[in-house]
C-alpha cells in the first residue's frame, strides 16, 4: 500500500490527457480488432481450400465394393464355379455408441465402489471401453439367439472377444459380424434366415443387421479342380480398375492412401479363375463416407453400385471330366497303390479341350477364404497342386514312336512297307539296345510296329534318319511350344500353362554341357526316352494333329464349337495316303490285337498307341503307363491321352493307362451328340 | 393508510417513473451487445457439444441468468459504495485463491474439493457447482486497483513511483497466486490490466518504456530457456525416432534438471509448438494437434460458412471434445458462421469494448473511470489471446472468450465487470446521478 497519498483526487484529473490515453487504448482495441479481423481474412478466404482439403482428408473414407465374380459353367452349362451368399448377423458399432458409453460410466461407477481407495481409483479406459463393447455386443448376441429360438451352436453364444478386438482395430468403421454364417451344416439357411428377419425387424435405429457376403462356391468340389483353379482374398491395389478407381476417388474426395478400405472381394488366383480373372471378376463398386475421429460412419456422400462379371462357358463337358477324374482315381498298380495321373480328351475338329484331369486334386472351396496350413500341408503331401495334365514333364516313352515314323516317312529313309529284321536288340556304339521283349520280334514292318511297339525298328530307323532331322520333326508337330495360349491376345488360358519341355538335339546336349551326342542318345530319342520331355497334353495335342492329318491342335478351355480346324495353323502332315492309311491300321490293330487292348470298347473302333516309359521315381526306376489315340478310327472326332505315374517296374501303358483312356471314351460315346452317333 | 387505493396507485406511478428513470440512463447498447453474445455462445456451445449429446448448453444457459441477475443487480447499484470495501473485496478474492495455492505447493489434493486435473489445480468443487476463483480474482482485484489509483497522484515519473509499485504490489499478489496453480494464461491477465490502468492513469511514457525493455529481458530468458528445451526435445527424437509425440515423453523430466523455475514442460511445450511447431510435434498429433484442427476449421468456414450444426470439425470430433466448447468455440463459430459471421461477431466486441471505454471517457469520477478501462482491458485480452489461438496468431494459454466459452466462474466475471461498468455508465453526468457526490 505504499505510495497511497492521502490527498484524494476525486475528480478527473488533468482532464485532457487522462481522456486522450483512453482514446489511445480505444485505438489499441480499434488495432487489435483490425489486426483480428485481417487474420479471418487470411484464414477463412485466402487459405480456406487449403484447409478444406486438409479436412477432408481426414473425415473422408472410400470403400471399394468388388463386383460379384462371373460364373463357370461346363460347355453344356452345369455350373463349375457359382457364387453363394453367406449371411452373418452383423452389430454396427457406431449405432451402440451411446450404450457402450452408458456401459463404461457404469463400470467405472462400479470399479470406484470396489477399490480399496476410490478417491485414488484411476480407471484404465481401454480396459474398461473395451470390456463395455464386449458387454454390449453380448446383450445384441443374446438377443439374436432368443430371435432364432433355438439352441443353435454353443460358440454362437458368447461373443468373440478376439475377433471383436482384431475388428475394432483392423475394421472399425464396418459393422462387427457377431454370427459370421448362419449357415449350420445340414440345415437349410433360408428357414433361419426367415426366423431372424420376422423376429428382428430392422428399423433405422436398429443396430443389428444382415449382412450379405459372397462367398466362391465350387458345387462339384474337387472336379476339375486344377483347370478351374481357385480364388484367394484380393489385396489391396491389385487391379489396374482399383488403381484407376482409387486415383478418380482421391482426386474428387482429397482423399489420402490411407483412407481406402476394399471390402473382401476375390481375385482368381490359379487356374481359369486367374486366366480369366478380368472378365469373371466384374465392377467395382464404391461408397464415398463422411467418418467421425473414431472412424465410425457418419454419412454416406457417394455411392456407385458394383457389377456383376461375366459367366464363362468352359470347352470341358462334366460327364466326361468326371468319368476320366473317377477311372483316373481308380488306377491302382500291382500293390493295389492309388497312382497319380493325368488325363484329356480333345476335340480334333475344333480343338475344344472336352476333359483335363489330374488327380490327386485339391477342393477350391478349402481355398477361397483363410486357408488352413493344415490343409494346405495335406494337399501338398499328396502332390495335389501340380497339373499334370499341363505340367507334369515326362518322356513320352512309346508314344514318341510315332514322331519317329513320321519322320522316317517324310525323310524317305523308310517306307510304310519296308520290312526291316529286327532282332533281340541293336549294338549302337559299343552298347546293346534291346528290345522288350526278349527274343525279338523279327520281320517288322510300320504297321507291326505300331502294333506291338518294336524298339529296333525305332533305333533303325532314329538312326537312319538323325538326330537333328528327328528333333526337327518334333519341334514341327509343336512339342517344344507351349500350349492352351489364347490365340487372340496371346495370353495363356490357363496359368498352368506347360513350361520346360526339352526336345533334344546335338547342340541341346552341348549346350547343356552333357559332352558331344551319340548314337546312343539318337536311339534313346527314337523310342522317347533321354533327354525328352514333355507333358500329357502335349502328347494329346499331337496325336489329334496326325489323326487330323495336320501338324498342330490350337487347343483351347472354352467353349467353341463354332471354332473351325482354320485356327489350328501349322501345315499338312505331309505323309502319302498310303503311309497314313498304313498308320492308322497299325493304332487300330494296336487296340485291337496289340498293346493297347484294355482301351477297346465294343461298338465304337478306336486307334490308340501306348508307352511305358522309364522314369526315375524317389532315387530308383518307374513305369510311366502312357495311352495316346483317337476314335472313331475311321472319321476320328476325338483324340485322348493318359499318363500314370507308376510307383515301380508294375505299370504299364495298355494294363494301367487303357482302363482310363477306356473310360473317358465310354463316357463321350454316351453323350448325345458324341460317340453315339459315331458308333 | 386512509386511501389505500390511492396509495397504491401512486405506488405504481411511482415504480413506473423509476423504471422509467432507470430505463433513460441505462446503456441499452452494451446490453443488446452482451445479450447477442450470450445468443452465440449458447448456440455455439449446443453445436460444438453434439456429437457427444452433452448438455454443456444447459448448463451454460443456468450461468447466464445467474449472470444476468448479477449483472442487473450491479448496474443499479451506485458503483461509488464499493470504493469503501474495495481492499475488502480484493482480500476477499484473494482468499478464495489460497487454499488451491496451498495445495499447489504442498502437491497434494484435498479430497474431492481440490483436485489436479492435467497436473493443475485451478477449481473448488462445492458439490453442487466448482468455481474458479482466479476469474473472480480478476474483478476483485480491478476493483481494488482503481480505487487506489483514484486517490494516487500519477503524473511523472518521478512523482509516481509510489503509485506505480503499489498497482505492482497489488496486482502480484493474484498473479503469482495463480500462476502458481499452475495456469500461466489466468494470470497473465493482470499484465496487461495493470498497465492499462497506470496508462490511463497518465503515468508517463518513460515507464512503459522502462518497462518493455525490461519484458523484452524477461523474453529473451524465456528464449534461452526454451532454446535448451528444444536441445532436449531434440535428443529424445534422435535417441527414439519411433516415438510419435517427444514432447510428451520428456514431460516433466525435463523440469527437475533445469534452474529456469517459472515455466513448467507443457507450458515449454505449448509455446515451442507454436514457435516451432514441427520441432514439437513433428507428427502433428499432440500440441498442436488442437490447434490445426482449431485452424482447419476456421479455413474451411470459408466466406459465409457451413451453415448452424454443419461445423463437421467439431461433430465429427476432430476438434477436441473438452476444447471445443470452450477455448476453441470460437473456431467452431467460425466453421459455420464463416468470415462474415465471424467478422460480425469481432465487430460486436468492438462495438462492446468501445462502449466500456466510453464509459471510462464519460464517467463521473477517477475510481468510474478506472473501472471502466481495467474492464476493457481485461475483455479485449481475452478476445485477442482467444481469437488469435484460434487463428494460430498467438499460442495455445487457455484463456477462454467472453460470453461464448463455456464455463460459469469466467461467464459470471465477465457479467460483473460489465454490471460495475453499467453502473459507472448510469452514474455519469447527465446521467441519473450523474456528476453528484456519492450518497452515504
Amino acid at each position: 500500500m505504499s505510495g497511497t497519498s492521502g490527498a484524494s483526487v476525486e475528480k478527473i484529473p488533468s482532464g485532457r490527457s487522462h481522456r486522450g490515453r483512453i482514446l489511445q487504448q480505444a485505438g489499441l482495441v480499434a488495432a487489435g480488432v483490425i489486426v483480428l479481423a485481417a487474420g479471418l481474412g487470411y484464414r477463412q478466404v485466402l487459405q480456406s481450400e487449403g484447409y478444406q482439403e486438409q479436412h477432408e482428408r481426414q473425415v473422408r473414407h472410400a470403400t471399394l465394393i468388388p463386383g460379384t465374380r462371373g460364373r463357370i459353367f461346363d460347355r453344356n452349362g452345369f455350373v463349375l464355379a457359382d457364387n453363394r451368399v453367406k449371411w452373418s448377423v452383423s452389430l454396427d458399432l457406431g449405432k451402440v455408441r451411446r450404450a457402450i458409453r452408458a456401459e463404461q460410466r457404469r463400470i467405472i461407477a462400479a470399479q470406484r465402489l470396489a477399490a480399496p481407495a476410490p478417491s485414488l481409483y484411476k480407471p484404465d479406459i481401454e480396459q474398461v471401453l473395451a470390456e463395455a463393447r464386449r458387454l454390449v455386443a453380448q446383450r445384441h448376441l443374446d438377443r439374436v439367439n432368443r430371435a432364432l429360438g433355438e439352441p443353435g451352436r454353443p460358440a454362437a453364444f458368447r461373443v468373440n472377444e478376439v475377433a471383436l478386438a482384431r475388428h475394432i482395430r483392423d475394421r472399425r468403421p464396418f459393422p462387427f459380424p457377431l454370427i459370421p454364417d448362419l449357415r449350420i451344416e445340414g440345415e437349410d439357411p433360408s428357414r433361419r434366415l426367415a426366423r431372424f428377419v420376422e423376429q428382428l425387424p430392422t428399423g433405422a435405429e436398429e443396430p443389428l443387421s444382415l449382412e450379405p457376403e459372397v462367398v466362391r462356391d465350387y458345387p462339384e468340389g474337387e472336379l476339375a479342380a486344377h483347370v478351374l483353379g481357385h480364388v484367394k482374398a484380393s489385396a489391396d491395389g491389385e487391379s489396374e480398375d482399383e488403381r484407376e478407381l482409387r486415383r478418380r476417388l482421391a482426386e474428387r474426395h482429397n482423399l489420402g492412401a490411407n483412407s481406402f478400405t476394399v471390402s473382401a472381394g476375390h481375385r482368381g488366383a490359379t487356374g481359369v479363375e486367374q486366366s480369366f480373372d478380368a472378365i469373371l471378376s466384374g465392377q467395382l463398386g464404391h461408397q464415398v463416407w463422411e467418418r467421425n475421429i473414431a472412424g465410425e460412419r457418419q454419412s454416406l456422400l457417394e455411392q456407385s453400385p458394383p457389377r456383376q462379371g461375366t459367366h464363362i462357358n468352359l470347352s470341358l463337358d462334366l460327364r466326361v471330366q468326371r468319368a476320366a477324374e473317377a477311372a483316373l482315381r481308380a488306377t491302382r498298380d500291382a500293390n493295389g497303390v492309388s497312382l497319380p495321373g493325368s488325363a484329356a480328351l480333345i476335340d480334333i475338329d475344333t480343338g475344344e479341350i472336352l476333359a483335363l484331369a489330374s488327380t490327386p486334386a485339391f477342393d477350391p472351396n478349402q481355398m477361397s477364404g483363410r486357408v488352413s496350413q493344415e490343409y494346405y500341408n495335406s494337399v501338398d503331401e499328396r502332390g495335389g497342386w501340380l497339373n499334370r495334365a499341363t505340367q507334369g514333364l515326362y518322356p513320352p516313352g512309346s508314344t514318341f514312336k510315332l514322331v519317329t515314323a513320321l519322320a522316317g516317312l517324310r525323310t524317305r529313309s523308310v517306307r510304310h512297307d519296308e520290312v526291316i529284321d529286327c532282332g533281340p536288340g541293336l549294338l549302337v556304339g559299343n552298347r546293346v539296345f534291346p528290345e522288350h521283349i526278349s527274343g525279338g520280334y523279327g520281320p517288322t514292318d510300320l504297321e507291326k510296329m505300331l502294333i506291338v511297339s518294336v524298339n529296333v525298328w525305332n533305333y533303325i530307323v532314329g538312326l537312319r534318319v538323325g538326330p537333328e532331322a528327328l528333333a526337327a520333326e518334333a519341334r514341327r508337330l509343336g512339342l517344344a511350344e507351349p500350349l492352351l495360349v489364347s490365340a487372340h491376345d496371346g495370353k495363356p488360358e490357363t496359368s498352368q500353362v506347360s513350361r520346360g519341355m526339352v526336345v533334344p538335339d546335338p547342340a541341346y546336349k552341348r549346350r547343356r554341357g552333357h559332352g558331344p551326342w551319340s548314337q546312343g542318345d539318337t536311339a534313346n530319342l527314337s523310342i522317347g526316352q533321354g533327354y525328352l520331355l514333355t507333358t500329357p497334353l502335349h502328347m494329346g495335342a499331337l496325336t489329334a494333329s496326325v489323326a487330323a492329318h495336320r501338324t498342330r491342335t490350337n487347343l483351347t478351355l472354352v467353349a467353341d464349337p463354332g471354332r473351325g480346324s482354320l485356327t489350328h495353323g501349322g501345315e499338312p502332315l505331309g505323309i502319302t495316303a498310303a503311309e497314313r492309311r498304313a498308320l492308322l491300321d497299325g493304332m487300330t490293330r494296336c487296340v485291337d490285337e496289340g498293346t493297347a487292348g484294355p482301351v477297346a470298347i465294343a461298338g465304337l473302333s478306336v486307334a490308340a498307341k501306348t508307352g511305358t516309359a522309364e522314369y526315375p521315381k524317389d532315387g530308383a526306376k518307374a513305369h510311366l503307363a502312357w495311352a495316346v489315340g483317337f476314335a472313331p478310327a475311321n472319321r476320328p472326332r476325338v483324340a485322348f491321352v493318359v499318363c500314370v505315374e507308376g510307383e515301380d517296374m508294375t505299370s504299364w501303358g495298355g494294363a494301367t493307362a487303357g482302363p482310363v483312356a477306356r473310360a473317358m471314351l465310354a463316357a463321350w460315346a454316351e453323350l448325345p451328340d458324341g460317340g453315339a452317333e459315331a458308333r | 393508510m386512509a386511501n389505500p387505493a390511492r396509495n397504491t396507485l401512486s405506488w405504481l406511478t411511482q415504480a413506473r417513473d423509476d423504471v422509467a428513470a432507470f430505463a433513460r440512463v441505462t446503456d441499452w447498447t452494451q446490453v443488446v451487445a452482451i445479450l447477442l453474445l450470450c445468443v452465440a455462445g449458447y448456440f455455439s456451445i449446443k453445436s460444438a457439444g453434439d456429437l457427444r449429446d452433452s448438455d454443456f448448453h444447459t448448463q451454460q444457459l443456468l450461468y447466464m441468468v445467474v449472470g444476468w441477475g448479477a449483472y442487473w443487480a450491479l448496474a443499479s447499484t451506485d458503483y461509488r459504495e464499493l470504493r469503501r470495501f474495495a481492499r475488502w473485496i480484493y482480500l476477499a478474492g484473494i482468499l478464495l485463491l489460497l487454499p488451491i495455492f496451498v495445495c499447489a505447493i504442498v502437491g497434494a489434493d484435498l479430497g474431492s474439493v481440490i483436485r489436479s486435473v492435467y497436473g493443475s489445480r485451478r477449481w473448488i468443487n462445492l458439490g453442487l457447482f466448482s468455481i474458479q476463483p482466479s476469474e473472480f480474482a480478476k474483478v476483485t482485484t480491478l476493483v481494488f486497483l482503481a480505487a487506489f489509483l483514484a486517490r494516487s497522484h500519477v503524473g511523472r515519473l518521478r512523482d509516481s513511483w509510489g503509485a506505480a509499485l503499489g498497482v505492482a504490489a497489488i496486482a502480484f499478489a493474484p498473479f503469482f497466486l495463480i500462476f502458481m496453480q499452475p495456469d500461466l494464461g489466468s494470470s497473465l491477465i493482470f499484465v496487461p490490466l495493470a498497465a492499462a490502468l497506470l496508462h490511463a492513469a497518465n503515468l508517463s511514457r518513460r515507464f512503459f518504456v522502462a518497462v518493455g525493455l525490461a519484458s523484452a529481458l524477461l523474453l529473451s530468458l524465456v528464449a534461452v530457456d526454451l532454446s535448451a528445451y528444444a536441445d532436449r526435445v531434440q535428443e529424445r527424437i534422435k535417441a527414439h525416432p519411433e516415438d510419435r509425440n517427444p514432447t510428451a515423453s520428456i514431460r516433466g523430466r525435463h523440469d527437475a534438471e533445469t534452474w529456469f523455475v517459472l515455466l513448467k514442460d507443457y507450458q515449454r511445450e505449448r509455446i515451442l509448438s507454436f514457435v516451432a511447431p514441427e520441432l514439437a510435434d513433428p507428427r502433428g498429433v499432440g500440441a498442436s494437434w488442437q490447434v490445426r484442427q482449431a485452424l482447419i476449421a476456421v479455413g474451411r468456414g470459408g466466406l459465409t460458412g457451413q451453415g448452424y450444426n454443419e461445423g463437421m470439425q467439431a461433430r465429427l470430433g476432430f476438434l477436441p471434445e473438452a476444447a471445443a466448447h470452450n477455448d476453441f468455440v470460437f473456431s467452431g463459430f467460425a466453421e459455420e458462421h464463416g468470415l462474415l459471421g465471424s467478422l460480425l461477431l469481432v465487430a460486436l466486441y468492438g462495438l462492446l469494448l468501445w462502449r466500456v471505454l466510453r464509459t471510462g471517457l464519460r464517467a463521473a469520477d477517477r475510481f468510474g473511470s478506472f473501472l471502466s478501462v481495467g474492464a476493457a482491458a481485461i475483455l479485449f485480452t481475452h478476445l485477442f489471446i482467444n481469437v488469435g489461438m484460434n487463428l494460430n496468431l498467438m499460442p495455445v494459454t487457455g484463456v477462454p472468450l467472453p460470453f461464448l466459452s463455456y464455463g460459469g466462474s469466467f461467464i459470471l466475471s465477465c457479467f460483473l465487470l460489465l454490471g460495475l461498468v453499467q453502473s459507472v455508465h448510469r452514474h455519469a453526468p447527465g446521467g441519473e446521478g450523474g456528476g453528484l457526490p456519492a450518497t452515504a
